[in-house]
C-alpha cells in the first residue's frame, strides 16, 4: 500500500517537476554598471544510479534517461563515478565596494581562471585519482580547456568544504566519496568555453534566454564568471542529475551604447560631443570632461546586439522568466513584443523594485531602460568581508604572502580561507604574523588562537602535491586582520621553466567561505591570483656549465691523483729518470737516426 | 686574566650578544645562500618546530630536513620562554666548546708529532688555535646563521679529541652521530679509523678496524632505529640522507653541484647524479692510504692529515656545502703548522683568491637575485673559484707533506730544505 502512494507520489512529482528552467536577472549598478546573470536548471529523469565498474561490464543497457539533460555529459559523470561536478571559468575583478556581493552569494563564482571540484565515488584514493585523471582529460576536451594539466601537483583535497553536506546521495557499501579540487589561474576563458556551455542546454542558444550570449558581447564586460555544477539528488532508491549553469557578467553600459554607436573600434570624440565642466576653465582649447551622463538609454539589444528568441519550447510556458531589480523612482522599465509584422510595447508596473516578466510567445523580446538619474539604483547589498591578498618582498629567492580581511559589520564574522599554493612556494609557516587594526589603533597579535580558531595545514611536497592550508578564521567586528607568512622560491630545472618569453607563475586565488551562525555557508568569494617570478638560470649555458664544472672536478681529480701516487725526487734524478724512459730512449734513437740520414748528405 | 680567558670571552660576547641584541640577523643570515642551505639552515628548523608543534608529520613534504632526533632534541629548547636567547646560549656554548676541543687536538698533535720524529715540534698557542677558531669570519658568519651543521662538527671534532685520548669506542660513537645528522662525516670513517688504528696498542689492523667499524655501524643503526620508532615511519631517510645524495633541492649554493643539475639535461640527470656521488668518495681511501703510518716507515705519514684532507674533499665535493665547511677545515690546518703547514708555498695565492671569491659571491648574487642586473652565471663562476680555492688548499697541504717526508726520509737538514727542488715522476 505504502509503495502504491510512493510510486503515485513519485509521478505527480515527475509531472509537477519542471526539467528545464531558465531565468535572467538584470540589475542596474551604480556608475552605469549592469548586473546581468542567467540561469539555467536541468534535470534528468530519475534512475537508479550504481556504482560503475570497469572490470564488471554491464551489457544491460541502460534506458536514456537524460531527456533535456545532455546526453554527451551523462556518460562522462557516470563512467568516472562523479557524483557532483563543479566548473568554474572566470576572468576579472569583482570590485565588492561598488558592485556588493556576488550574484548567488558567490555560490557560482569562480576565481580567476578555471577551477573544477569534484566528489568522486571510490573505494580508496588511489581509484578515485585514477577517475580524478580521466575526468579532467575528458572535460578538457570537452569544454576546450586545459583541465588535461590538472595533475597531482595541483590537486588538493579540501577538508573543512566537505564538512558540508553536498549531495544527499549515500555511497555504496566499501566506498566513500572523495572531494577533489583544482585550479588554472592562467586559464585564458574565452569563447572556445562558451560553445559547449550553450550545446549542454536543450535550447542550444536558440531560443529563449541563451539567445542572447554571444561570444563577443559576454567576455565584453568587466567581470564575468560561467559555472556549470552536476549534482546527484537522490529520493530513495532512484537518483537524478540535476545541471545547473549560469553566467553572471557586470556589463559596462557606456561601453556597450558606444560600440553600438561607433563601432568596435575607439575613436576620439568630436568636439561638440564633448562633455564639458563648465564650473571650471571651459573655452575652445580647455575642457574638464565631465563623468558619464546620467540620463541614458538602453535595451538588452544596445548591449547583447540581439533580442531574445521567444520563449525556449512553443508547448512549455513558464520556464523562461527574466526578472529585474530596479529603482522605479527614477527608472523606467519598457517590454517590447516584436514579431515580423508588429511591436507591441508595455512599461513594467512601476510600484514594485523587483519584477517578473515570463517569456510565453514567440516573438522576440527586448526590455528597453530609461532612467533621468542612473546614479539613483537600488543600495548595493555589503559584503560580509572584505579581502585582498599581495606578495611582499622584492627579491627573486624569498618573499612573502599578505592577506588582509576587513569586516565591515557591527557582528564579527567567521570564515574558513582556503588557500593552496604550487609546490615551488616553501612557505614557512613559523613566520605567520597577525595584525590586527580597529578604530583604537593597529595591533600585533601575540596568541594567534585568538583568531584563528582552527587551523590545517598540510605542507607541499616538491613536484608532486601542493601545500594546501585552511583556516578557520574569527574576525570582530569593525575591524580588519592582516595575515602575513613568508616564502622560498625555489630554483626549478631547466625543463621546468615555461619554454619562451613568460610573465611568470600563477599563484591560484584563496577561497574565503563565510559561514553564518549554524556554521554552514552563507557567502563565498576568492581573491585575486598572483603572479610570482621564480630565479632562473641562464639558458643557453648547458654545455658550458657541464664542461666548465666537469673541468675543475677533473683538475682536481688529476693533480690529486698525481700527488698520492708518483714518487718524490730531487730535480736533476729528474732529469737522469727522464732521460731513461721509453719515451725519451725512442726520441734519441730517431735523432741519431736523423743525423746519420743529414750525415751521409 | 690569562690571554686564552680573553679569546674565549670575546668569542663568546661575539656570538651571544650580536643575535642577542639584533634578533634580525639570524634570520637574515639564516636564508644567505652562502651560509646556509634547505638542508641545514635554521629557518627550516624553526618550521620544522612548527609542524611538531601542531601535530603536522616533519616528513611528509615540508622543508624539514633534519634528522628526527635533532628536532625533538632542540624542540625542547623552542618550547621554553625566551627560546631565542636559549638557542643563542647554545650556539655559543657549542661553539666555545669545538674551541676548547681544537686547543686539545693541538696540543696533542705537537706531543705526538715531537714523540715520533724524534725533534721538539712546537706548534701554535692555545690562545691562537681558539683565535682561529673562534674569530674566523666564515664560522662566526655559520654560527651566527645558527646552521645545524654546527651540531655536526660538533660531533666530528669530539670524535678525533675522542680518538687522541684513547678512547676509541667514544670516538666511534661520535662520529656516528655526526654522520646521523648530516650524512657526509660518514666519509670521515676510514681516516679516523685508520687514525685510532695507530694511536691504539693493538698491532692487528683488520681486528681494530673491524673493532671500530662495528661500533660505528651499531650506533649508527641504534640511532636509526630509534628515529625510526619515534617517527613510526621510514620517511626521514629520505628527507634526510636521500635529500642530500640525489640533491632533491636544487638551490643555489657555494658547491658545484646545484647549477649542473639545474641545467642537466634531464635523461643525463641518473648518470650524474652516480658519478658525482662517486667522485665525493673517490679519494677518501686513496688519501687515508698514502698518508697511513705504516709500520715499515713509522716517520712517515700523518693521519691527522689524512683526516683534515677528507674533510676538504668533502667540502668540496659535497652537494649542500657551506662558506663554514671550509671555515672550519681552514681552522684545523693551523694545528698542523709545526710539520706540513710550514712547507706550503702557495698560501698568500690561496688566501688571496678566498677573499676575493668571498667579497664577489653575495655581490654577484644580489645582482642576479635582486638586481636583475646579473644572471646566475656570475655566481656560479664564483663557485668554481670556490672550487678551485679548496683544490689549493689540498695541493698545497699534500704537496707539503710530500715535501716533508722526503727530508725524512733522505735526512735532509731543516736548514737545507729550502733550496731543495723537488719533482714527480
Amino acid at each position: 500500500m505504502i509503495q502504491i502512494i510512493w510510486f503515485i507520489l513519485l509521478c505527480i512529482q515527475l509531472i509537477i517537476a519542471k526539467p528545464f528552467d531558465e531565468k535572467l536577472h538584470l540589475r542596474p549598478l551604480p556608475r552605469n554598471k549592469l548586473l546581468s546573470s542567467f540561469e539555467f536548471i536541468i534535470e534528468s529523469l530519475p534512475f537508479n544510479l550504481q556504482y560503475y565498474n570497469e572490470s564488471i561490464s554491464t551489457n544491460s543497457q541502460q534506458i536514456n534517461h537524460y531527456t533535456y539533460f545532455p546526453n554527451t555529459l551523462g556518460p562522462i559523470i557516470e563512467n568516472t563515478n562523479t557524483r557532483q561536478l563543479q566548473l568554474r571559468f572566470t576572468q576579472g575583478w569583482w570590485d565588492s565596494k561598488s558592485w556588493g556581493k556576488l550574484p548567488f552569494n558567490g555560490k557560482f563564482s569562480g576565481g580567476t581562471g578555471v577551477e573544477v571540484v569534484a566528489i568522486i565515488e571510490a573505494p580508496n584514493v588511489e581509484i578515485a585519482q585514477n577517475n580524478w585523471s580521466k575526468l579532467t582529460k575528458i572535460l578538457s576536451g570537452f569544454f576546450c580547456a586545459s583541465f588535461n594539466f590538472i595533475d597531482d601537483d595541483i590537486t588538493t583535497y579540501p577538508r573543512y568544504l566537505t564538512k558540508e553536506n553536498h549531495t544527499n546521495y549515500l555511497p555504496e557499501k566499501g566506498n566513500k566519496l572523495y572531494l577533489l579540487r583544482a585550479a588554472l589561474p592562467s586559464e585564458p576563458v574565452c569563447t572556445e568555453n562558451l560553445t559547449p556551455f550553450l550545446k549542454l542546454l536543450p535550447t542550444k542558444g536558440k531560443a529563449g534566454i541563451s539567445s542572447l550570449l554571444d561570444g563577443h558581447k559576454v567576455f565584453d564586460s568587466l567581470w564575468h564568471g560561467m559555472s556549470i555544477d552536476i549534482t546527484t539528488e537522490c529520493n530513495n532508491d532512484t537518483c537524478q542529475l540535476k545541471l545547473h549553469q549560469t553566467i553572471n557578467q557586470i556589463v559596462d553600459i557606456m561601453r556597450s551604447i558606444r560600440k553600438k554607436e561607433e563601432g568596435g573600434i575607439p575613436k576620439p570624440t568630436k568636439g561638440e560631443k564633448l562633455r564639458c565642466d563648465t564650473n571650471k576653465t571651459f573655452n575652445v582649447w580647455q575642457c574638464f570632461p565631465l563623468g558619464d551622463p546620467t540620463e541614458i538609454e538602453w535595451s538588452l539589444e544596445t548591449i547583447y546586439g540581439r533580442k531574445i528568441k521567444g520563449s525556449p519550447f512553443e508547448d512549455d510556458s513558464e520556464i523562461s522568466k527574466v526578472s529585474i531589480d530596479y529603482e522605479p523612482s527614477s527608472w523606467n522599465v519598457q517590454m517590447f513584443r516584436e514579431t515580423d509584422t508588429s511591436t507591441i510595447s508595455n512599461t513594467i508596473s512601476n510600484e514594485h523594485y523587483h519584477v517578473d516578466e515570463y517569456l510565453t510567445e514567440q516573438v522576440d523580446y527586448n526590455f528597453k531602460f530609461s532612467t533621468d538619474n542612473s546614479l539613483n539604483t537600488l543600495p548595493i547589498d555589503t559584503p560580509p568581508l572584505y579581502a585582498s591578498r599581495s606578495l611582499t618582498g622584492y627579491s627573486l629567492d624569498q618573499g612573502g604572502l599578505r592577506v588582509t580581511f576587513t569586516n565591515p559589520l557591527n557582528t564579527p564574522v567567521e570564515f574558513i580561507y582556503f588557500e593552496s599554493v604550487p609546490w615551488f612556494m616553501r612557505l614557512y609557516f613559523h613566520t605567520l604574523k597577525l595584525e590586527t587594526k580597529n578604530e583604537t589603533g593597529k595591533f600585533i597579535i601575540e596568541n594567534h588562537s585568538d583568531y584563528i580558531k582552527d587551523r590545517y595545514y598540510r605542507p607541499a611536497v616538491d613536484r608532486s602535491r601542493p601545500s594546501h592550508m585552511e583556516l578557520y578564521i574569527e574576525i570582530p567586528p569593525n575591524s580588519s586582520l592582516s595575515m602575513s607568512y613568508e616564502f622560498d622560491k625555489s630554483l626549478l630545472l631547466y625543463r621546468e621553466y615555461p619554454p619562451d618569453a613568460n610573465h611568470g607563475f600563477d599563484v591560484e586565488p584563496a577561497i574565503i567561505t563565510i559561514l553564518d551562525s549554524n556554521k554552514s555557508r552563507c557567502y563565498e568569494f576568492r581573491t585575486t591570483s598572483l603572479l610570482l617570478t621564480l630565479p632562473t638560470p641562464d639558458f643557453s649555458m648547458p654545455y658550458n656549465v657541464i664542461i666548465l664544472t666537469c673541468t675543475v672536478l677533473s683538475l682536481a681529480f688529476g693533480t690529486l691523483f698525481n700527488l698520492l701516487t708518483k714518487k718524490t725526487v730531487t730535480d736533476e734524478e729528474y732529469e737522469i729518470e727522464a732521460q731513461n724512459t721509453k719515451f725519451a730512449k725512442l726520441k734519441n734513437k730517431i735523432k741519431l737516426i736523423m743525423q746519420n740520414i743529414k750525415s751521409r748528405k | 686574566m690569562s690571554k686564552l680567558a680573553q679569546v674565549f670571552l670575546i668569542g663568546a660576547l661575539i656570538r651571544f650578544i650580536i643575535p642577542s641584541s639584533i634578533p634580525s640577523i639570524t634570520t637574515i643570515l639564516s636564508s644567505t645562500v652562502e651560509l646556509s642551505t634547505p638542508i641545514n639552515s635554521f629557518k627550516s628548523l624553526l618550521e620544522s618546530f612548527y609542524y611538531l608543534n601542531h601535530d603536522i608529520n616533519l616528513y611528509d613534504g615540508g622543508v624539514n630536513h633534519n634528522p628526527p632526533l635533532l628536532v625533538s632534541i632542540l624542540s625542547i629548547i623552542y618550547n621554553l620562554p625566551y627560546s631565542n636567547i636559549l638557542f643563542n646560549a647554545l650556539y655559543t656554548v657549542i661553539d666555545l666548546f669545538i674551541a676548547y676541543r681544537l686547543i686539545l687536538i693541538n696540543r696533542w698533535y705537537n706531543n705526538y708529532q715531537t714523540r715520533k720524529l724524534g725533534e721538539k715540534k712546537t706548534g701554535f698557542n692555545d690562545d691562537l688555535i681558539a683565535s682561529f677558531y673562534l674569530f674566523n669570519p666564515l664560522i662566526v658568519l655559520a654560527n651566527l646563521s645558527h646552521s645545524t651543521t654546527i651540531f655536526s662538527w660538533l660531533f666530528t671534532i669530539e670524535s678525533i679529541y675522542q680518538i687522541i685520548s684513547g678512547n676509541s669506542p667514544r670516538g666511534m660513537i661520535a662520529l656516528s652521530i655526526s654522520s646521523y645528522l648530516s650524512y657526509y662525516p660518514l666519509y670521515l670513517l676510514p681516516s679516523i679509523l685508520s687514525l685510532s688504528h695507530i694511536l691504539s696498542k693493538e698491532r692487528n689492523l683488520s681486528k681494530s678496524l673491524v673493532f671500530g667499524g662495528c661500533i660505528f655501524l651499531m650506533s649508527l643503526t641504534l640511532l636509526l632505529m630509534v628515529s625510526v620508532v619515534i617517527t613510526s615511519s621510514f620517511q626521514f631517510i629520505d628527507h634526510c640522507y636521500f635529500t642530500i645524495l640525489c640533491l632533491k633541492k636544487i638551490t643555489p649554493n657555494v658547491g658545484l653541484w646545484w647549477y649542473l643539475f639545474t641545467e642537466m639535461f634531464e635523461f643525463f640527470t641518473p648518470f650524474y647524479l652516480g658519478m658525482f656521488n662517486l667522485y665525493s668518495f673517490i679519494f677518501i681511501i686513496p688519501i687515508t692510504l698514502r698518508l697511513f703510518e705504516f709500520k715499515q716507515t713509522p716517520k712517515l705519514g700523518d693521519s691527522f692529515l689524512a683526516i683534515i684532507l677528507s674533510y676538504i674533499w668533502i667540502s668540496f665535493t659535497k652537494t649542500y656545502p657551506t662558506i663554514g665547511d671550509l671555515g672550519l677545515a681552514l681552522s684545523l690546518i693551523p694545528i698542523i703548522s709545526s710539520t706540513v703547514l710550514k712547507y706550503c708555498k702557495m698560501m698568500y695565492i690561496t688566501g688571496i683568491t678566498l677573499i676575493i671569491s668571498l667579497l664577489l659571491s653575495p655581490i654577484f648574487y644580489y645582482c642576479w637575485i635582486v638586481l636583475g642586473n646579473g644572471n646566475s652565471n656570475f655566481f656560479y663562476s664564483i663557485n668554481l673559484i670556490w672550487g678551485a680555492v679548496q683544490v689549493m688548499i689540498m695541493m698545497d697541504l699534500v704537496w707539503g707533506k710530500l715535501i716533508m717526508d722526503y727530508s725524512i726520509e733522505n735526512n735532509i737538514k731543516s736548514n737545507e730544505i729550502g733550496k731543495l727542488n723537488l719533482a714527480q715522476i
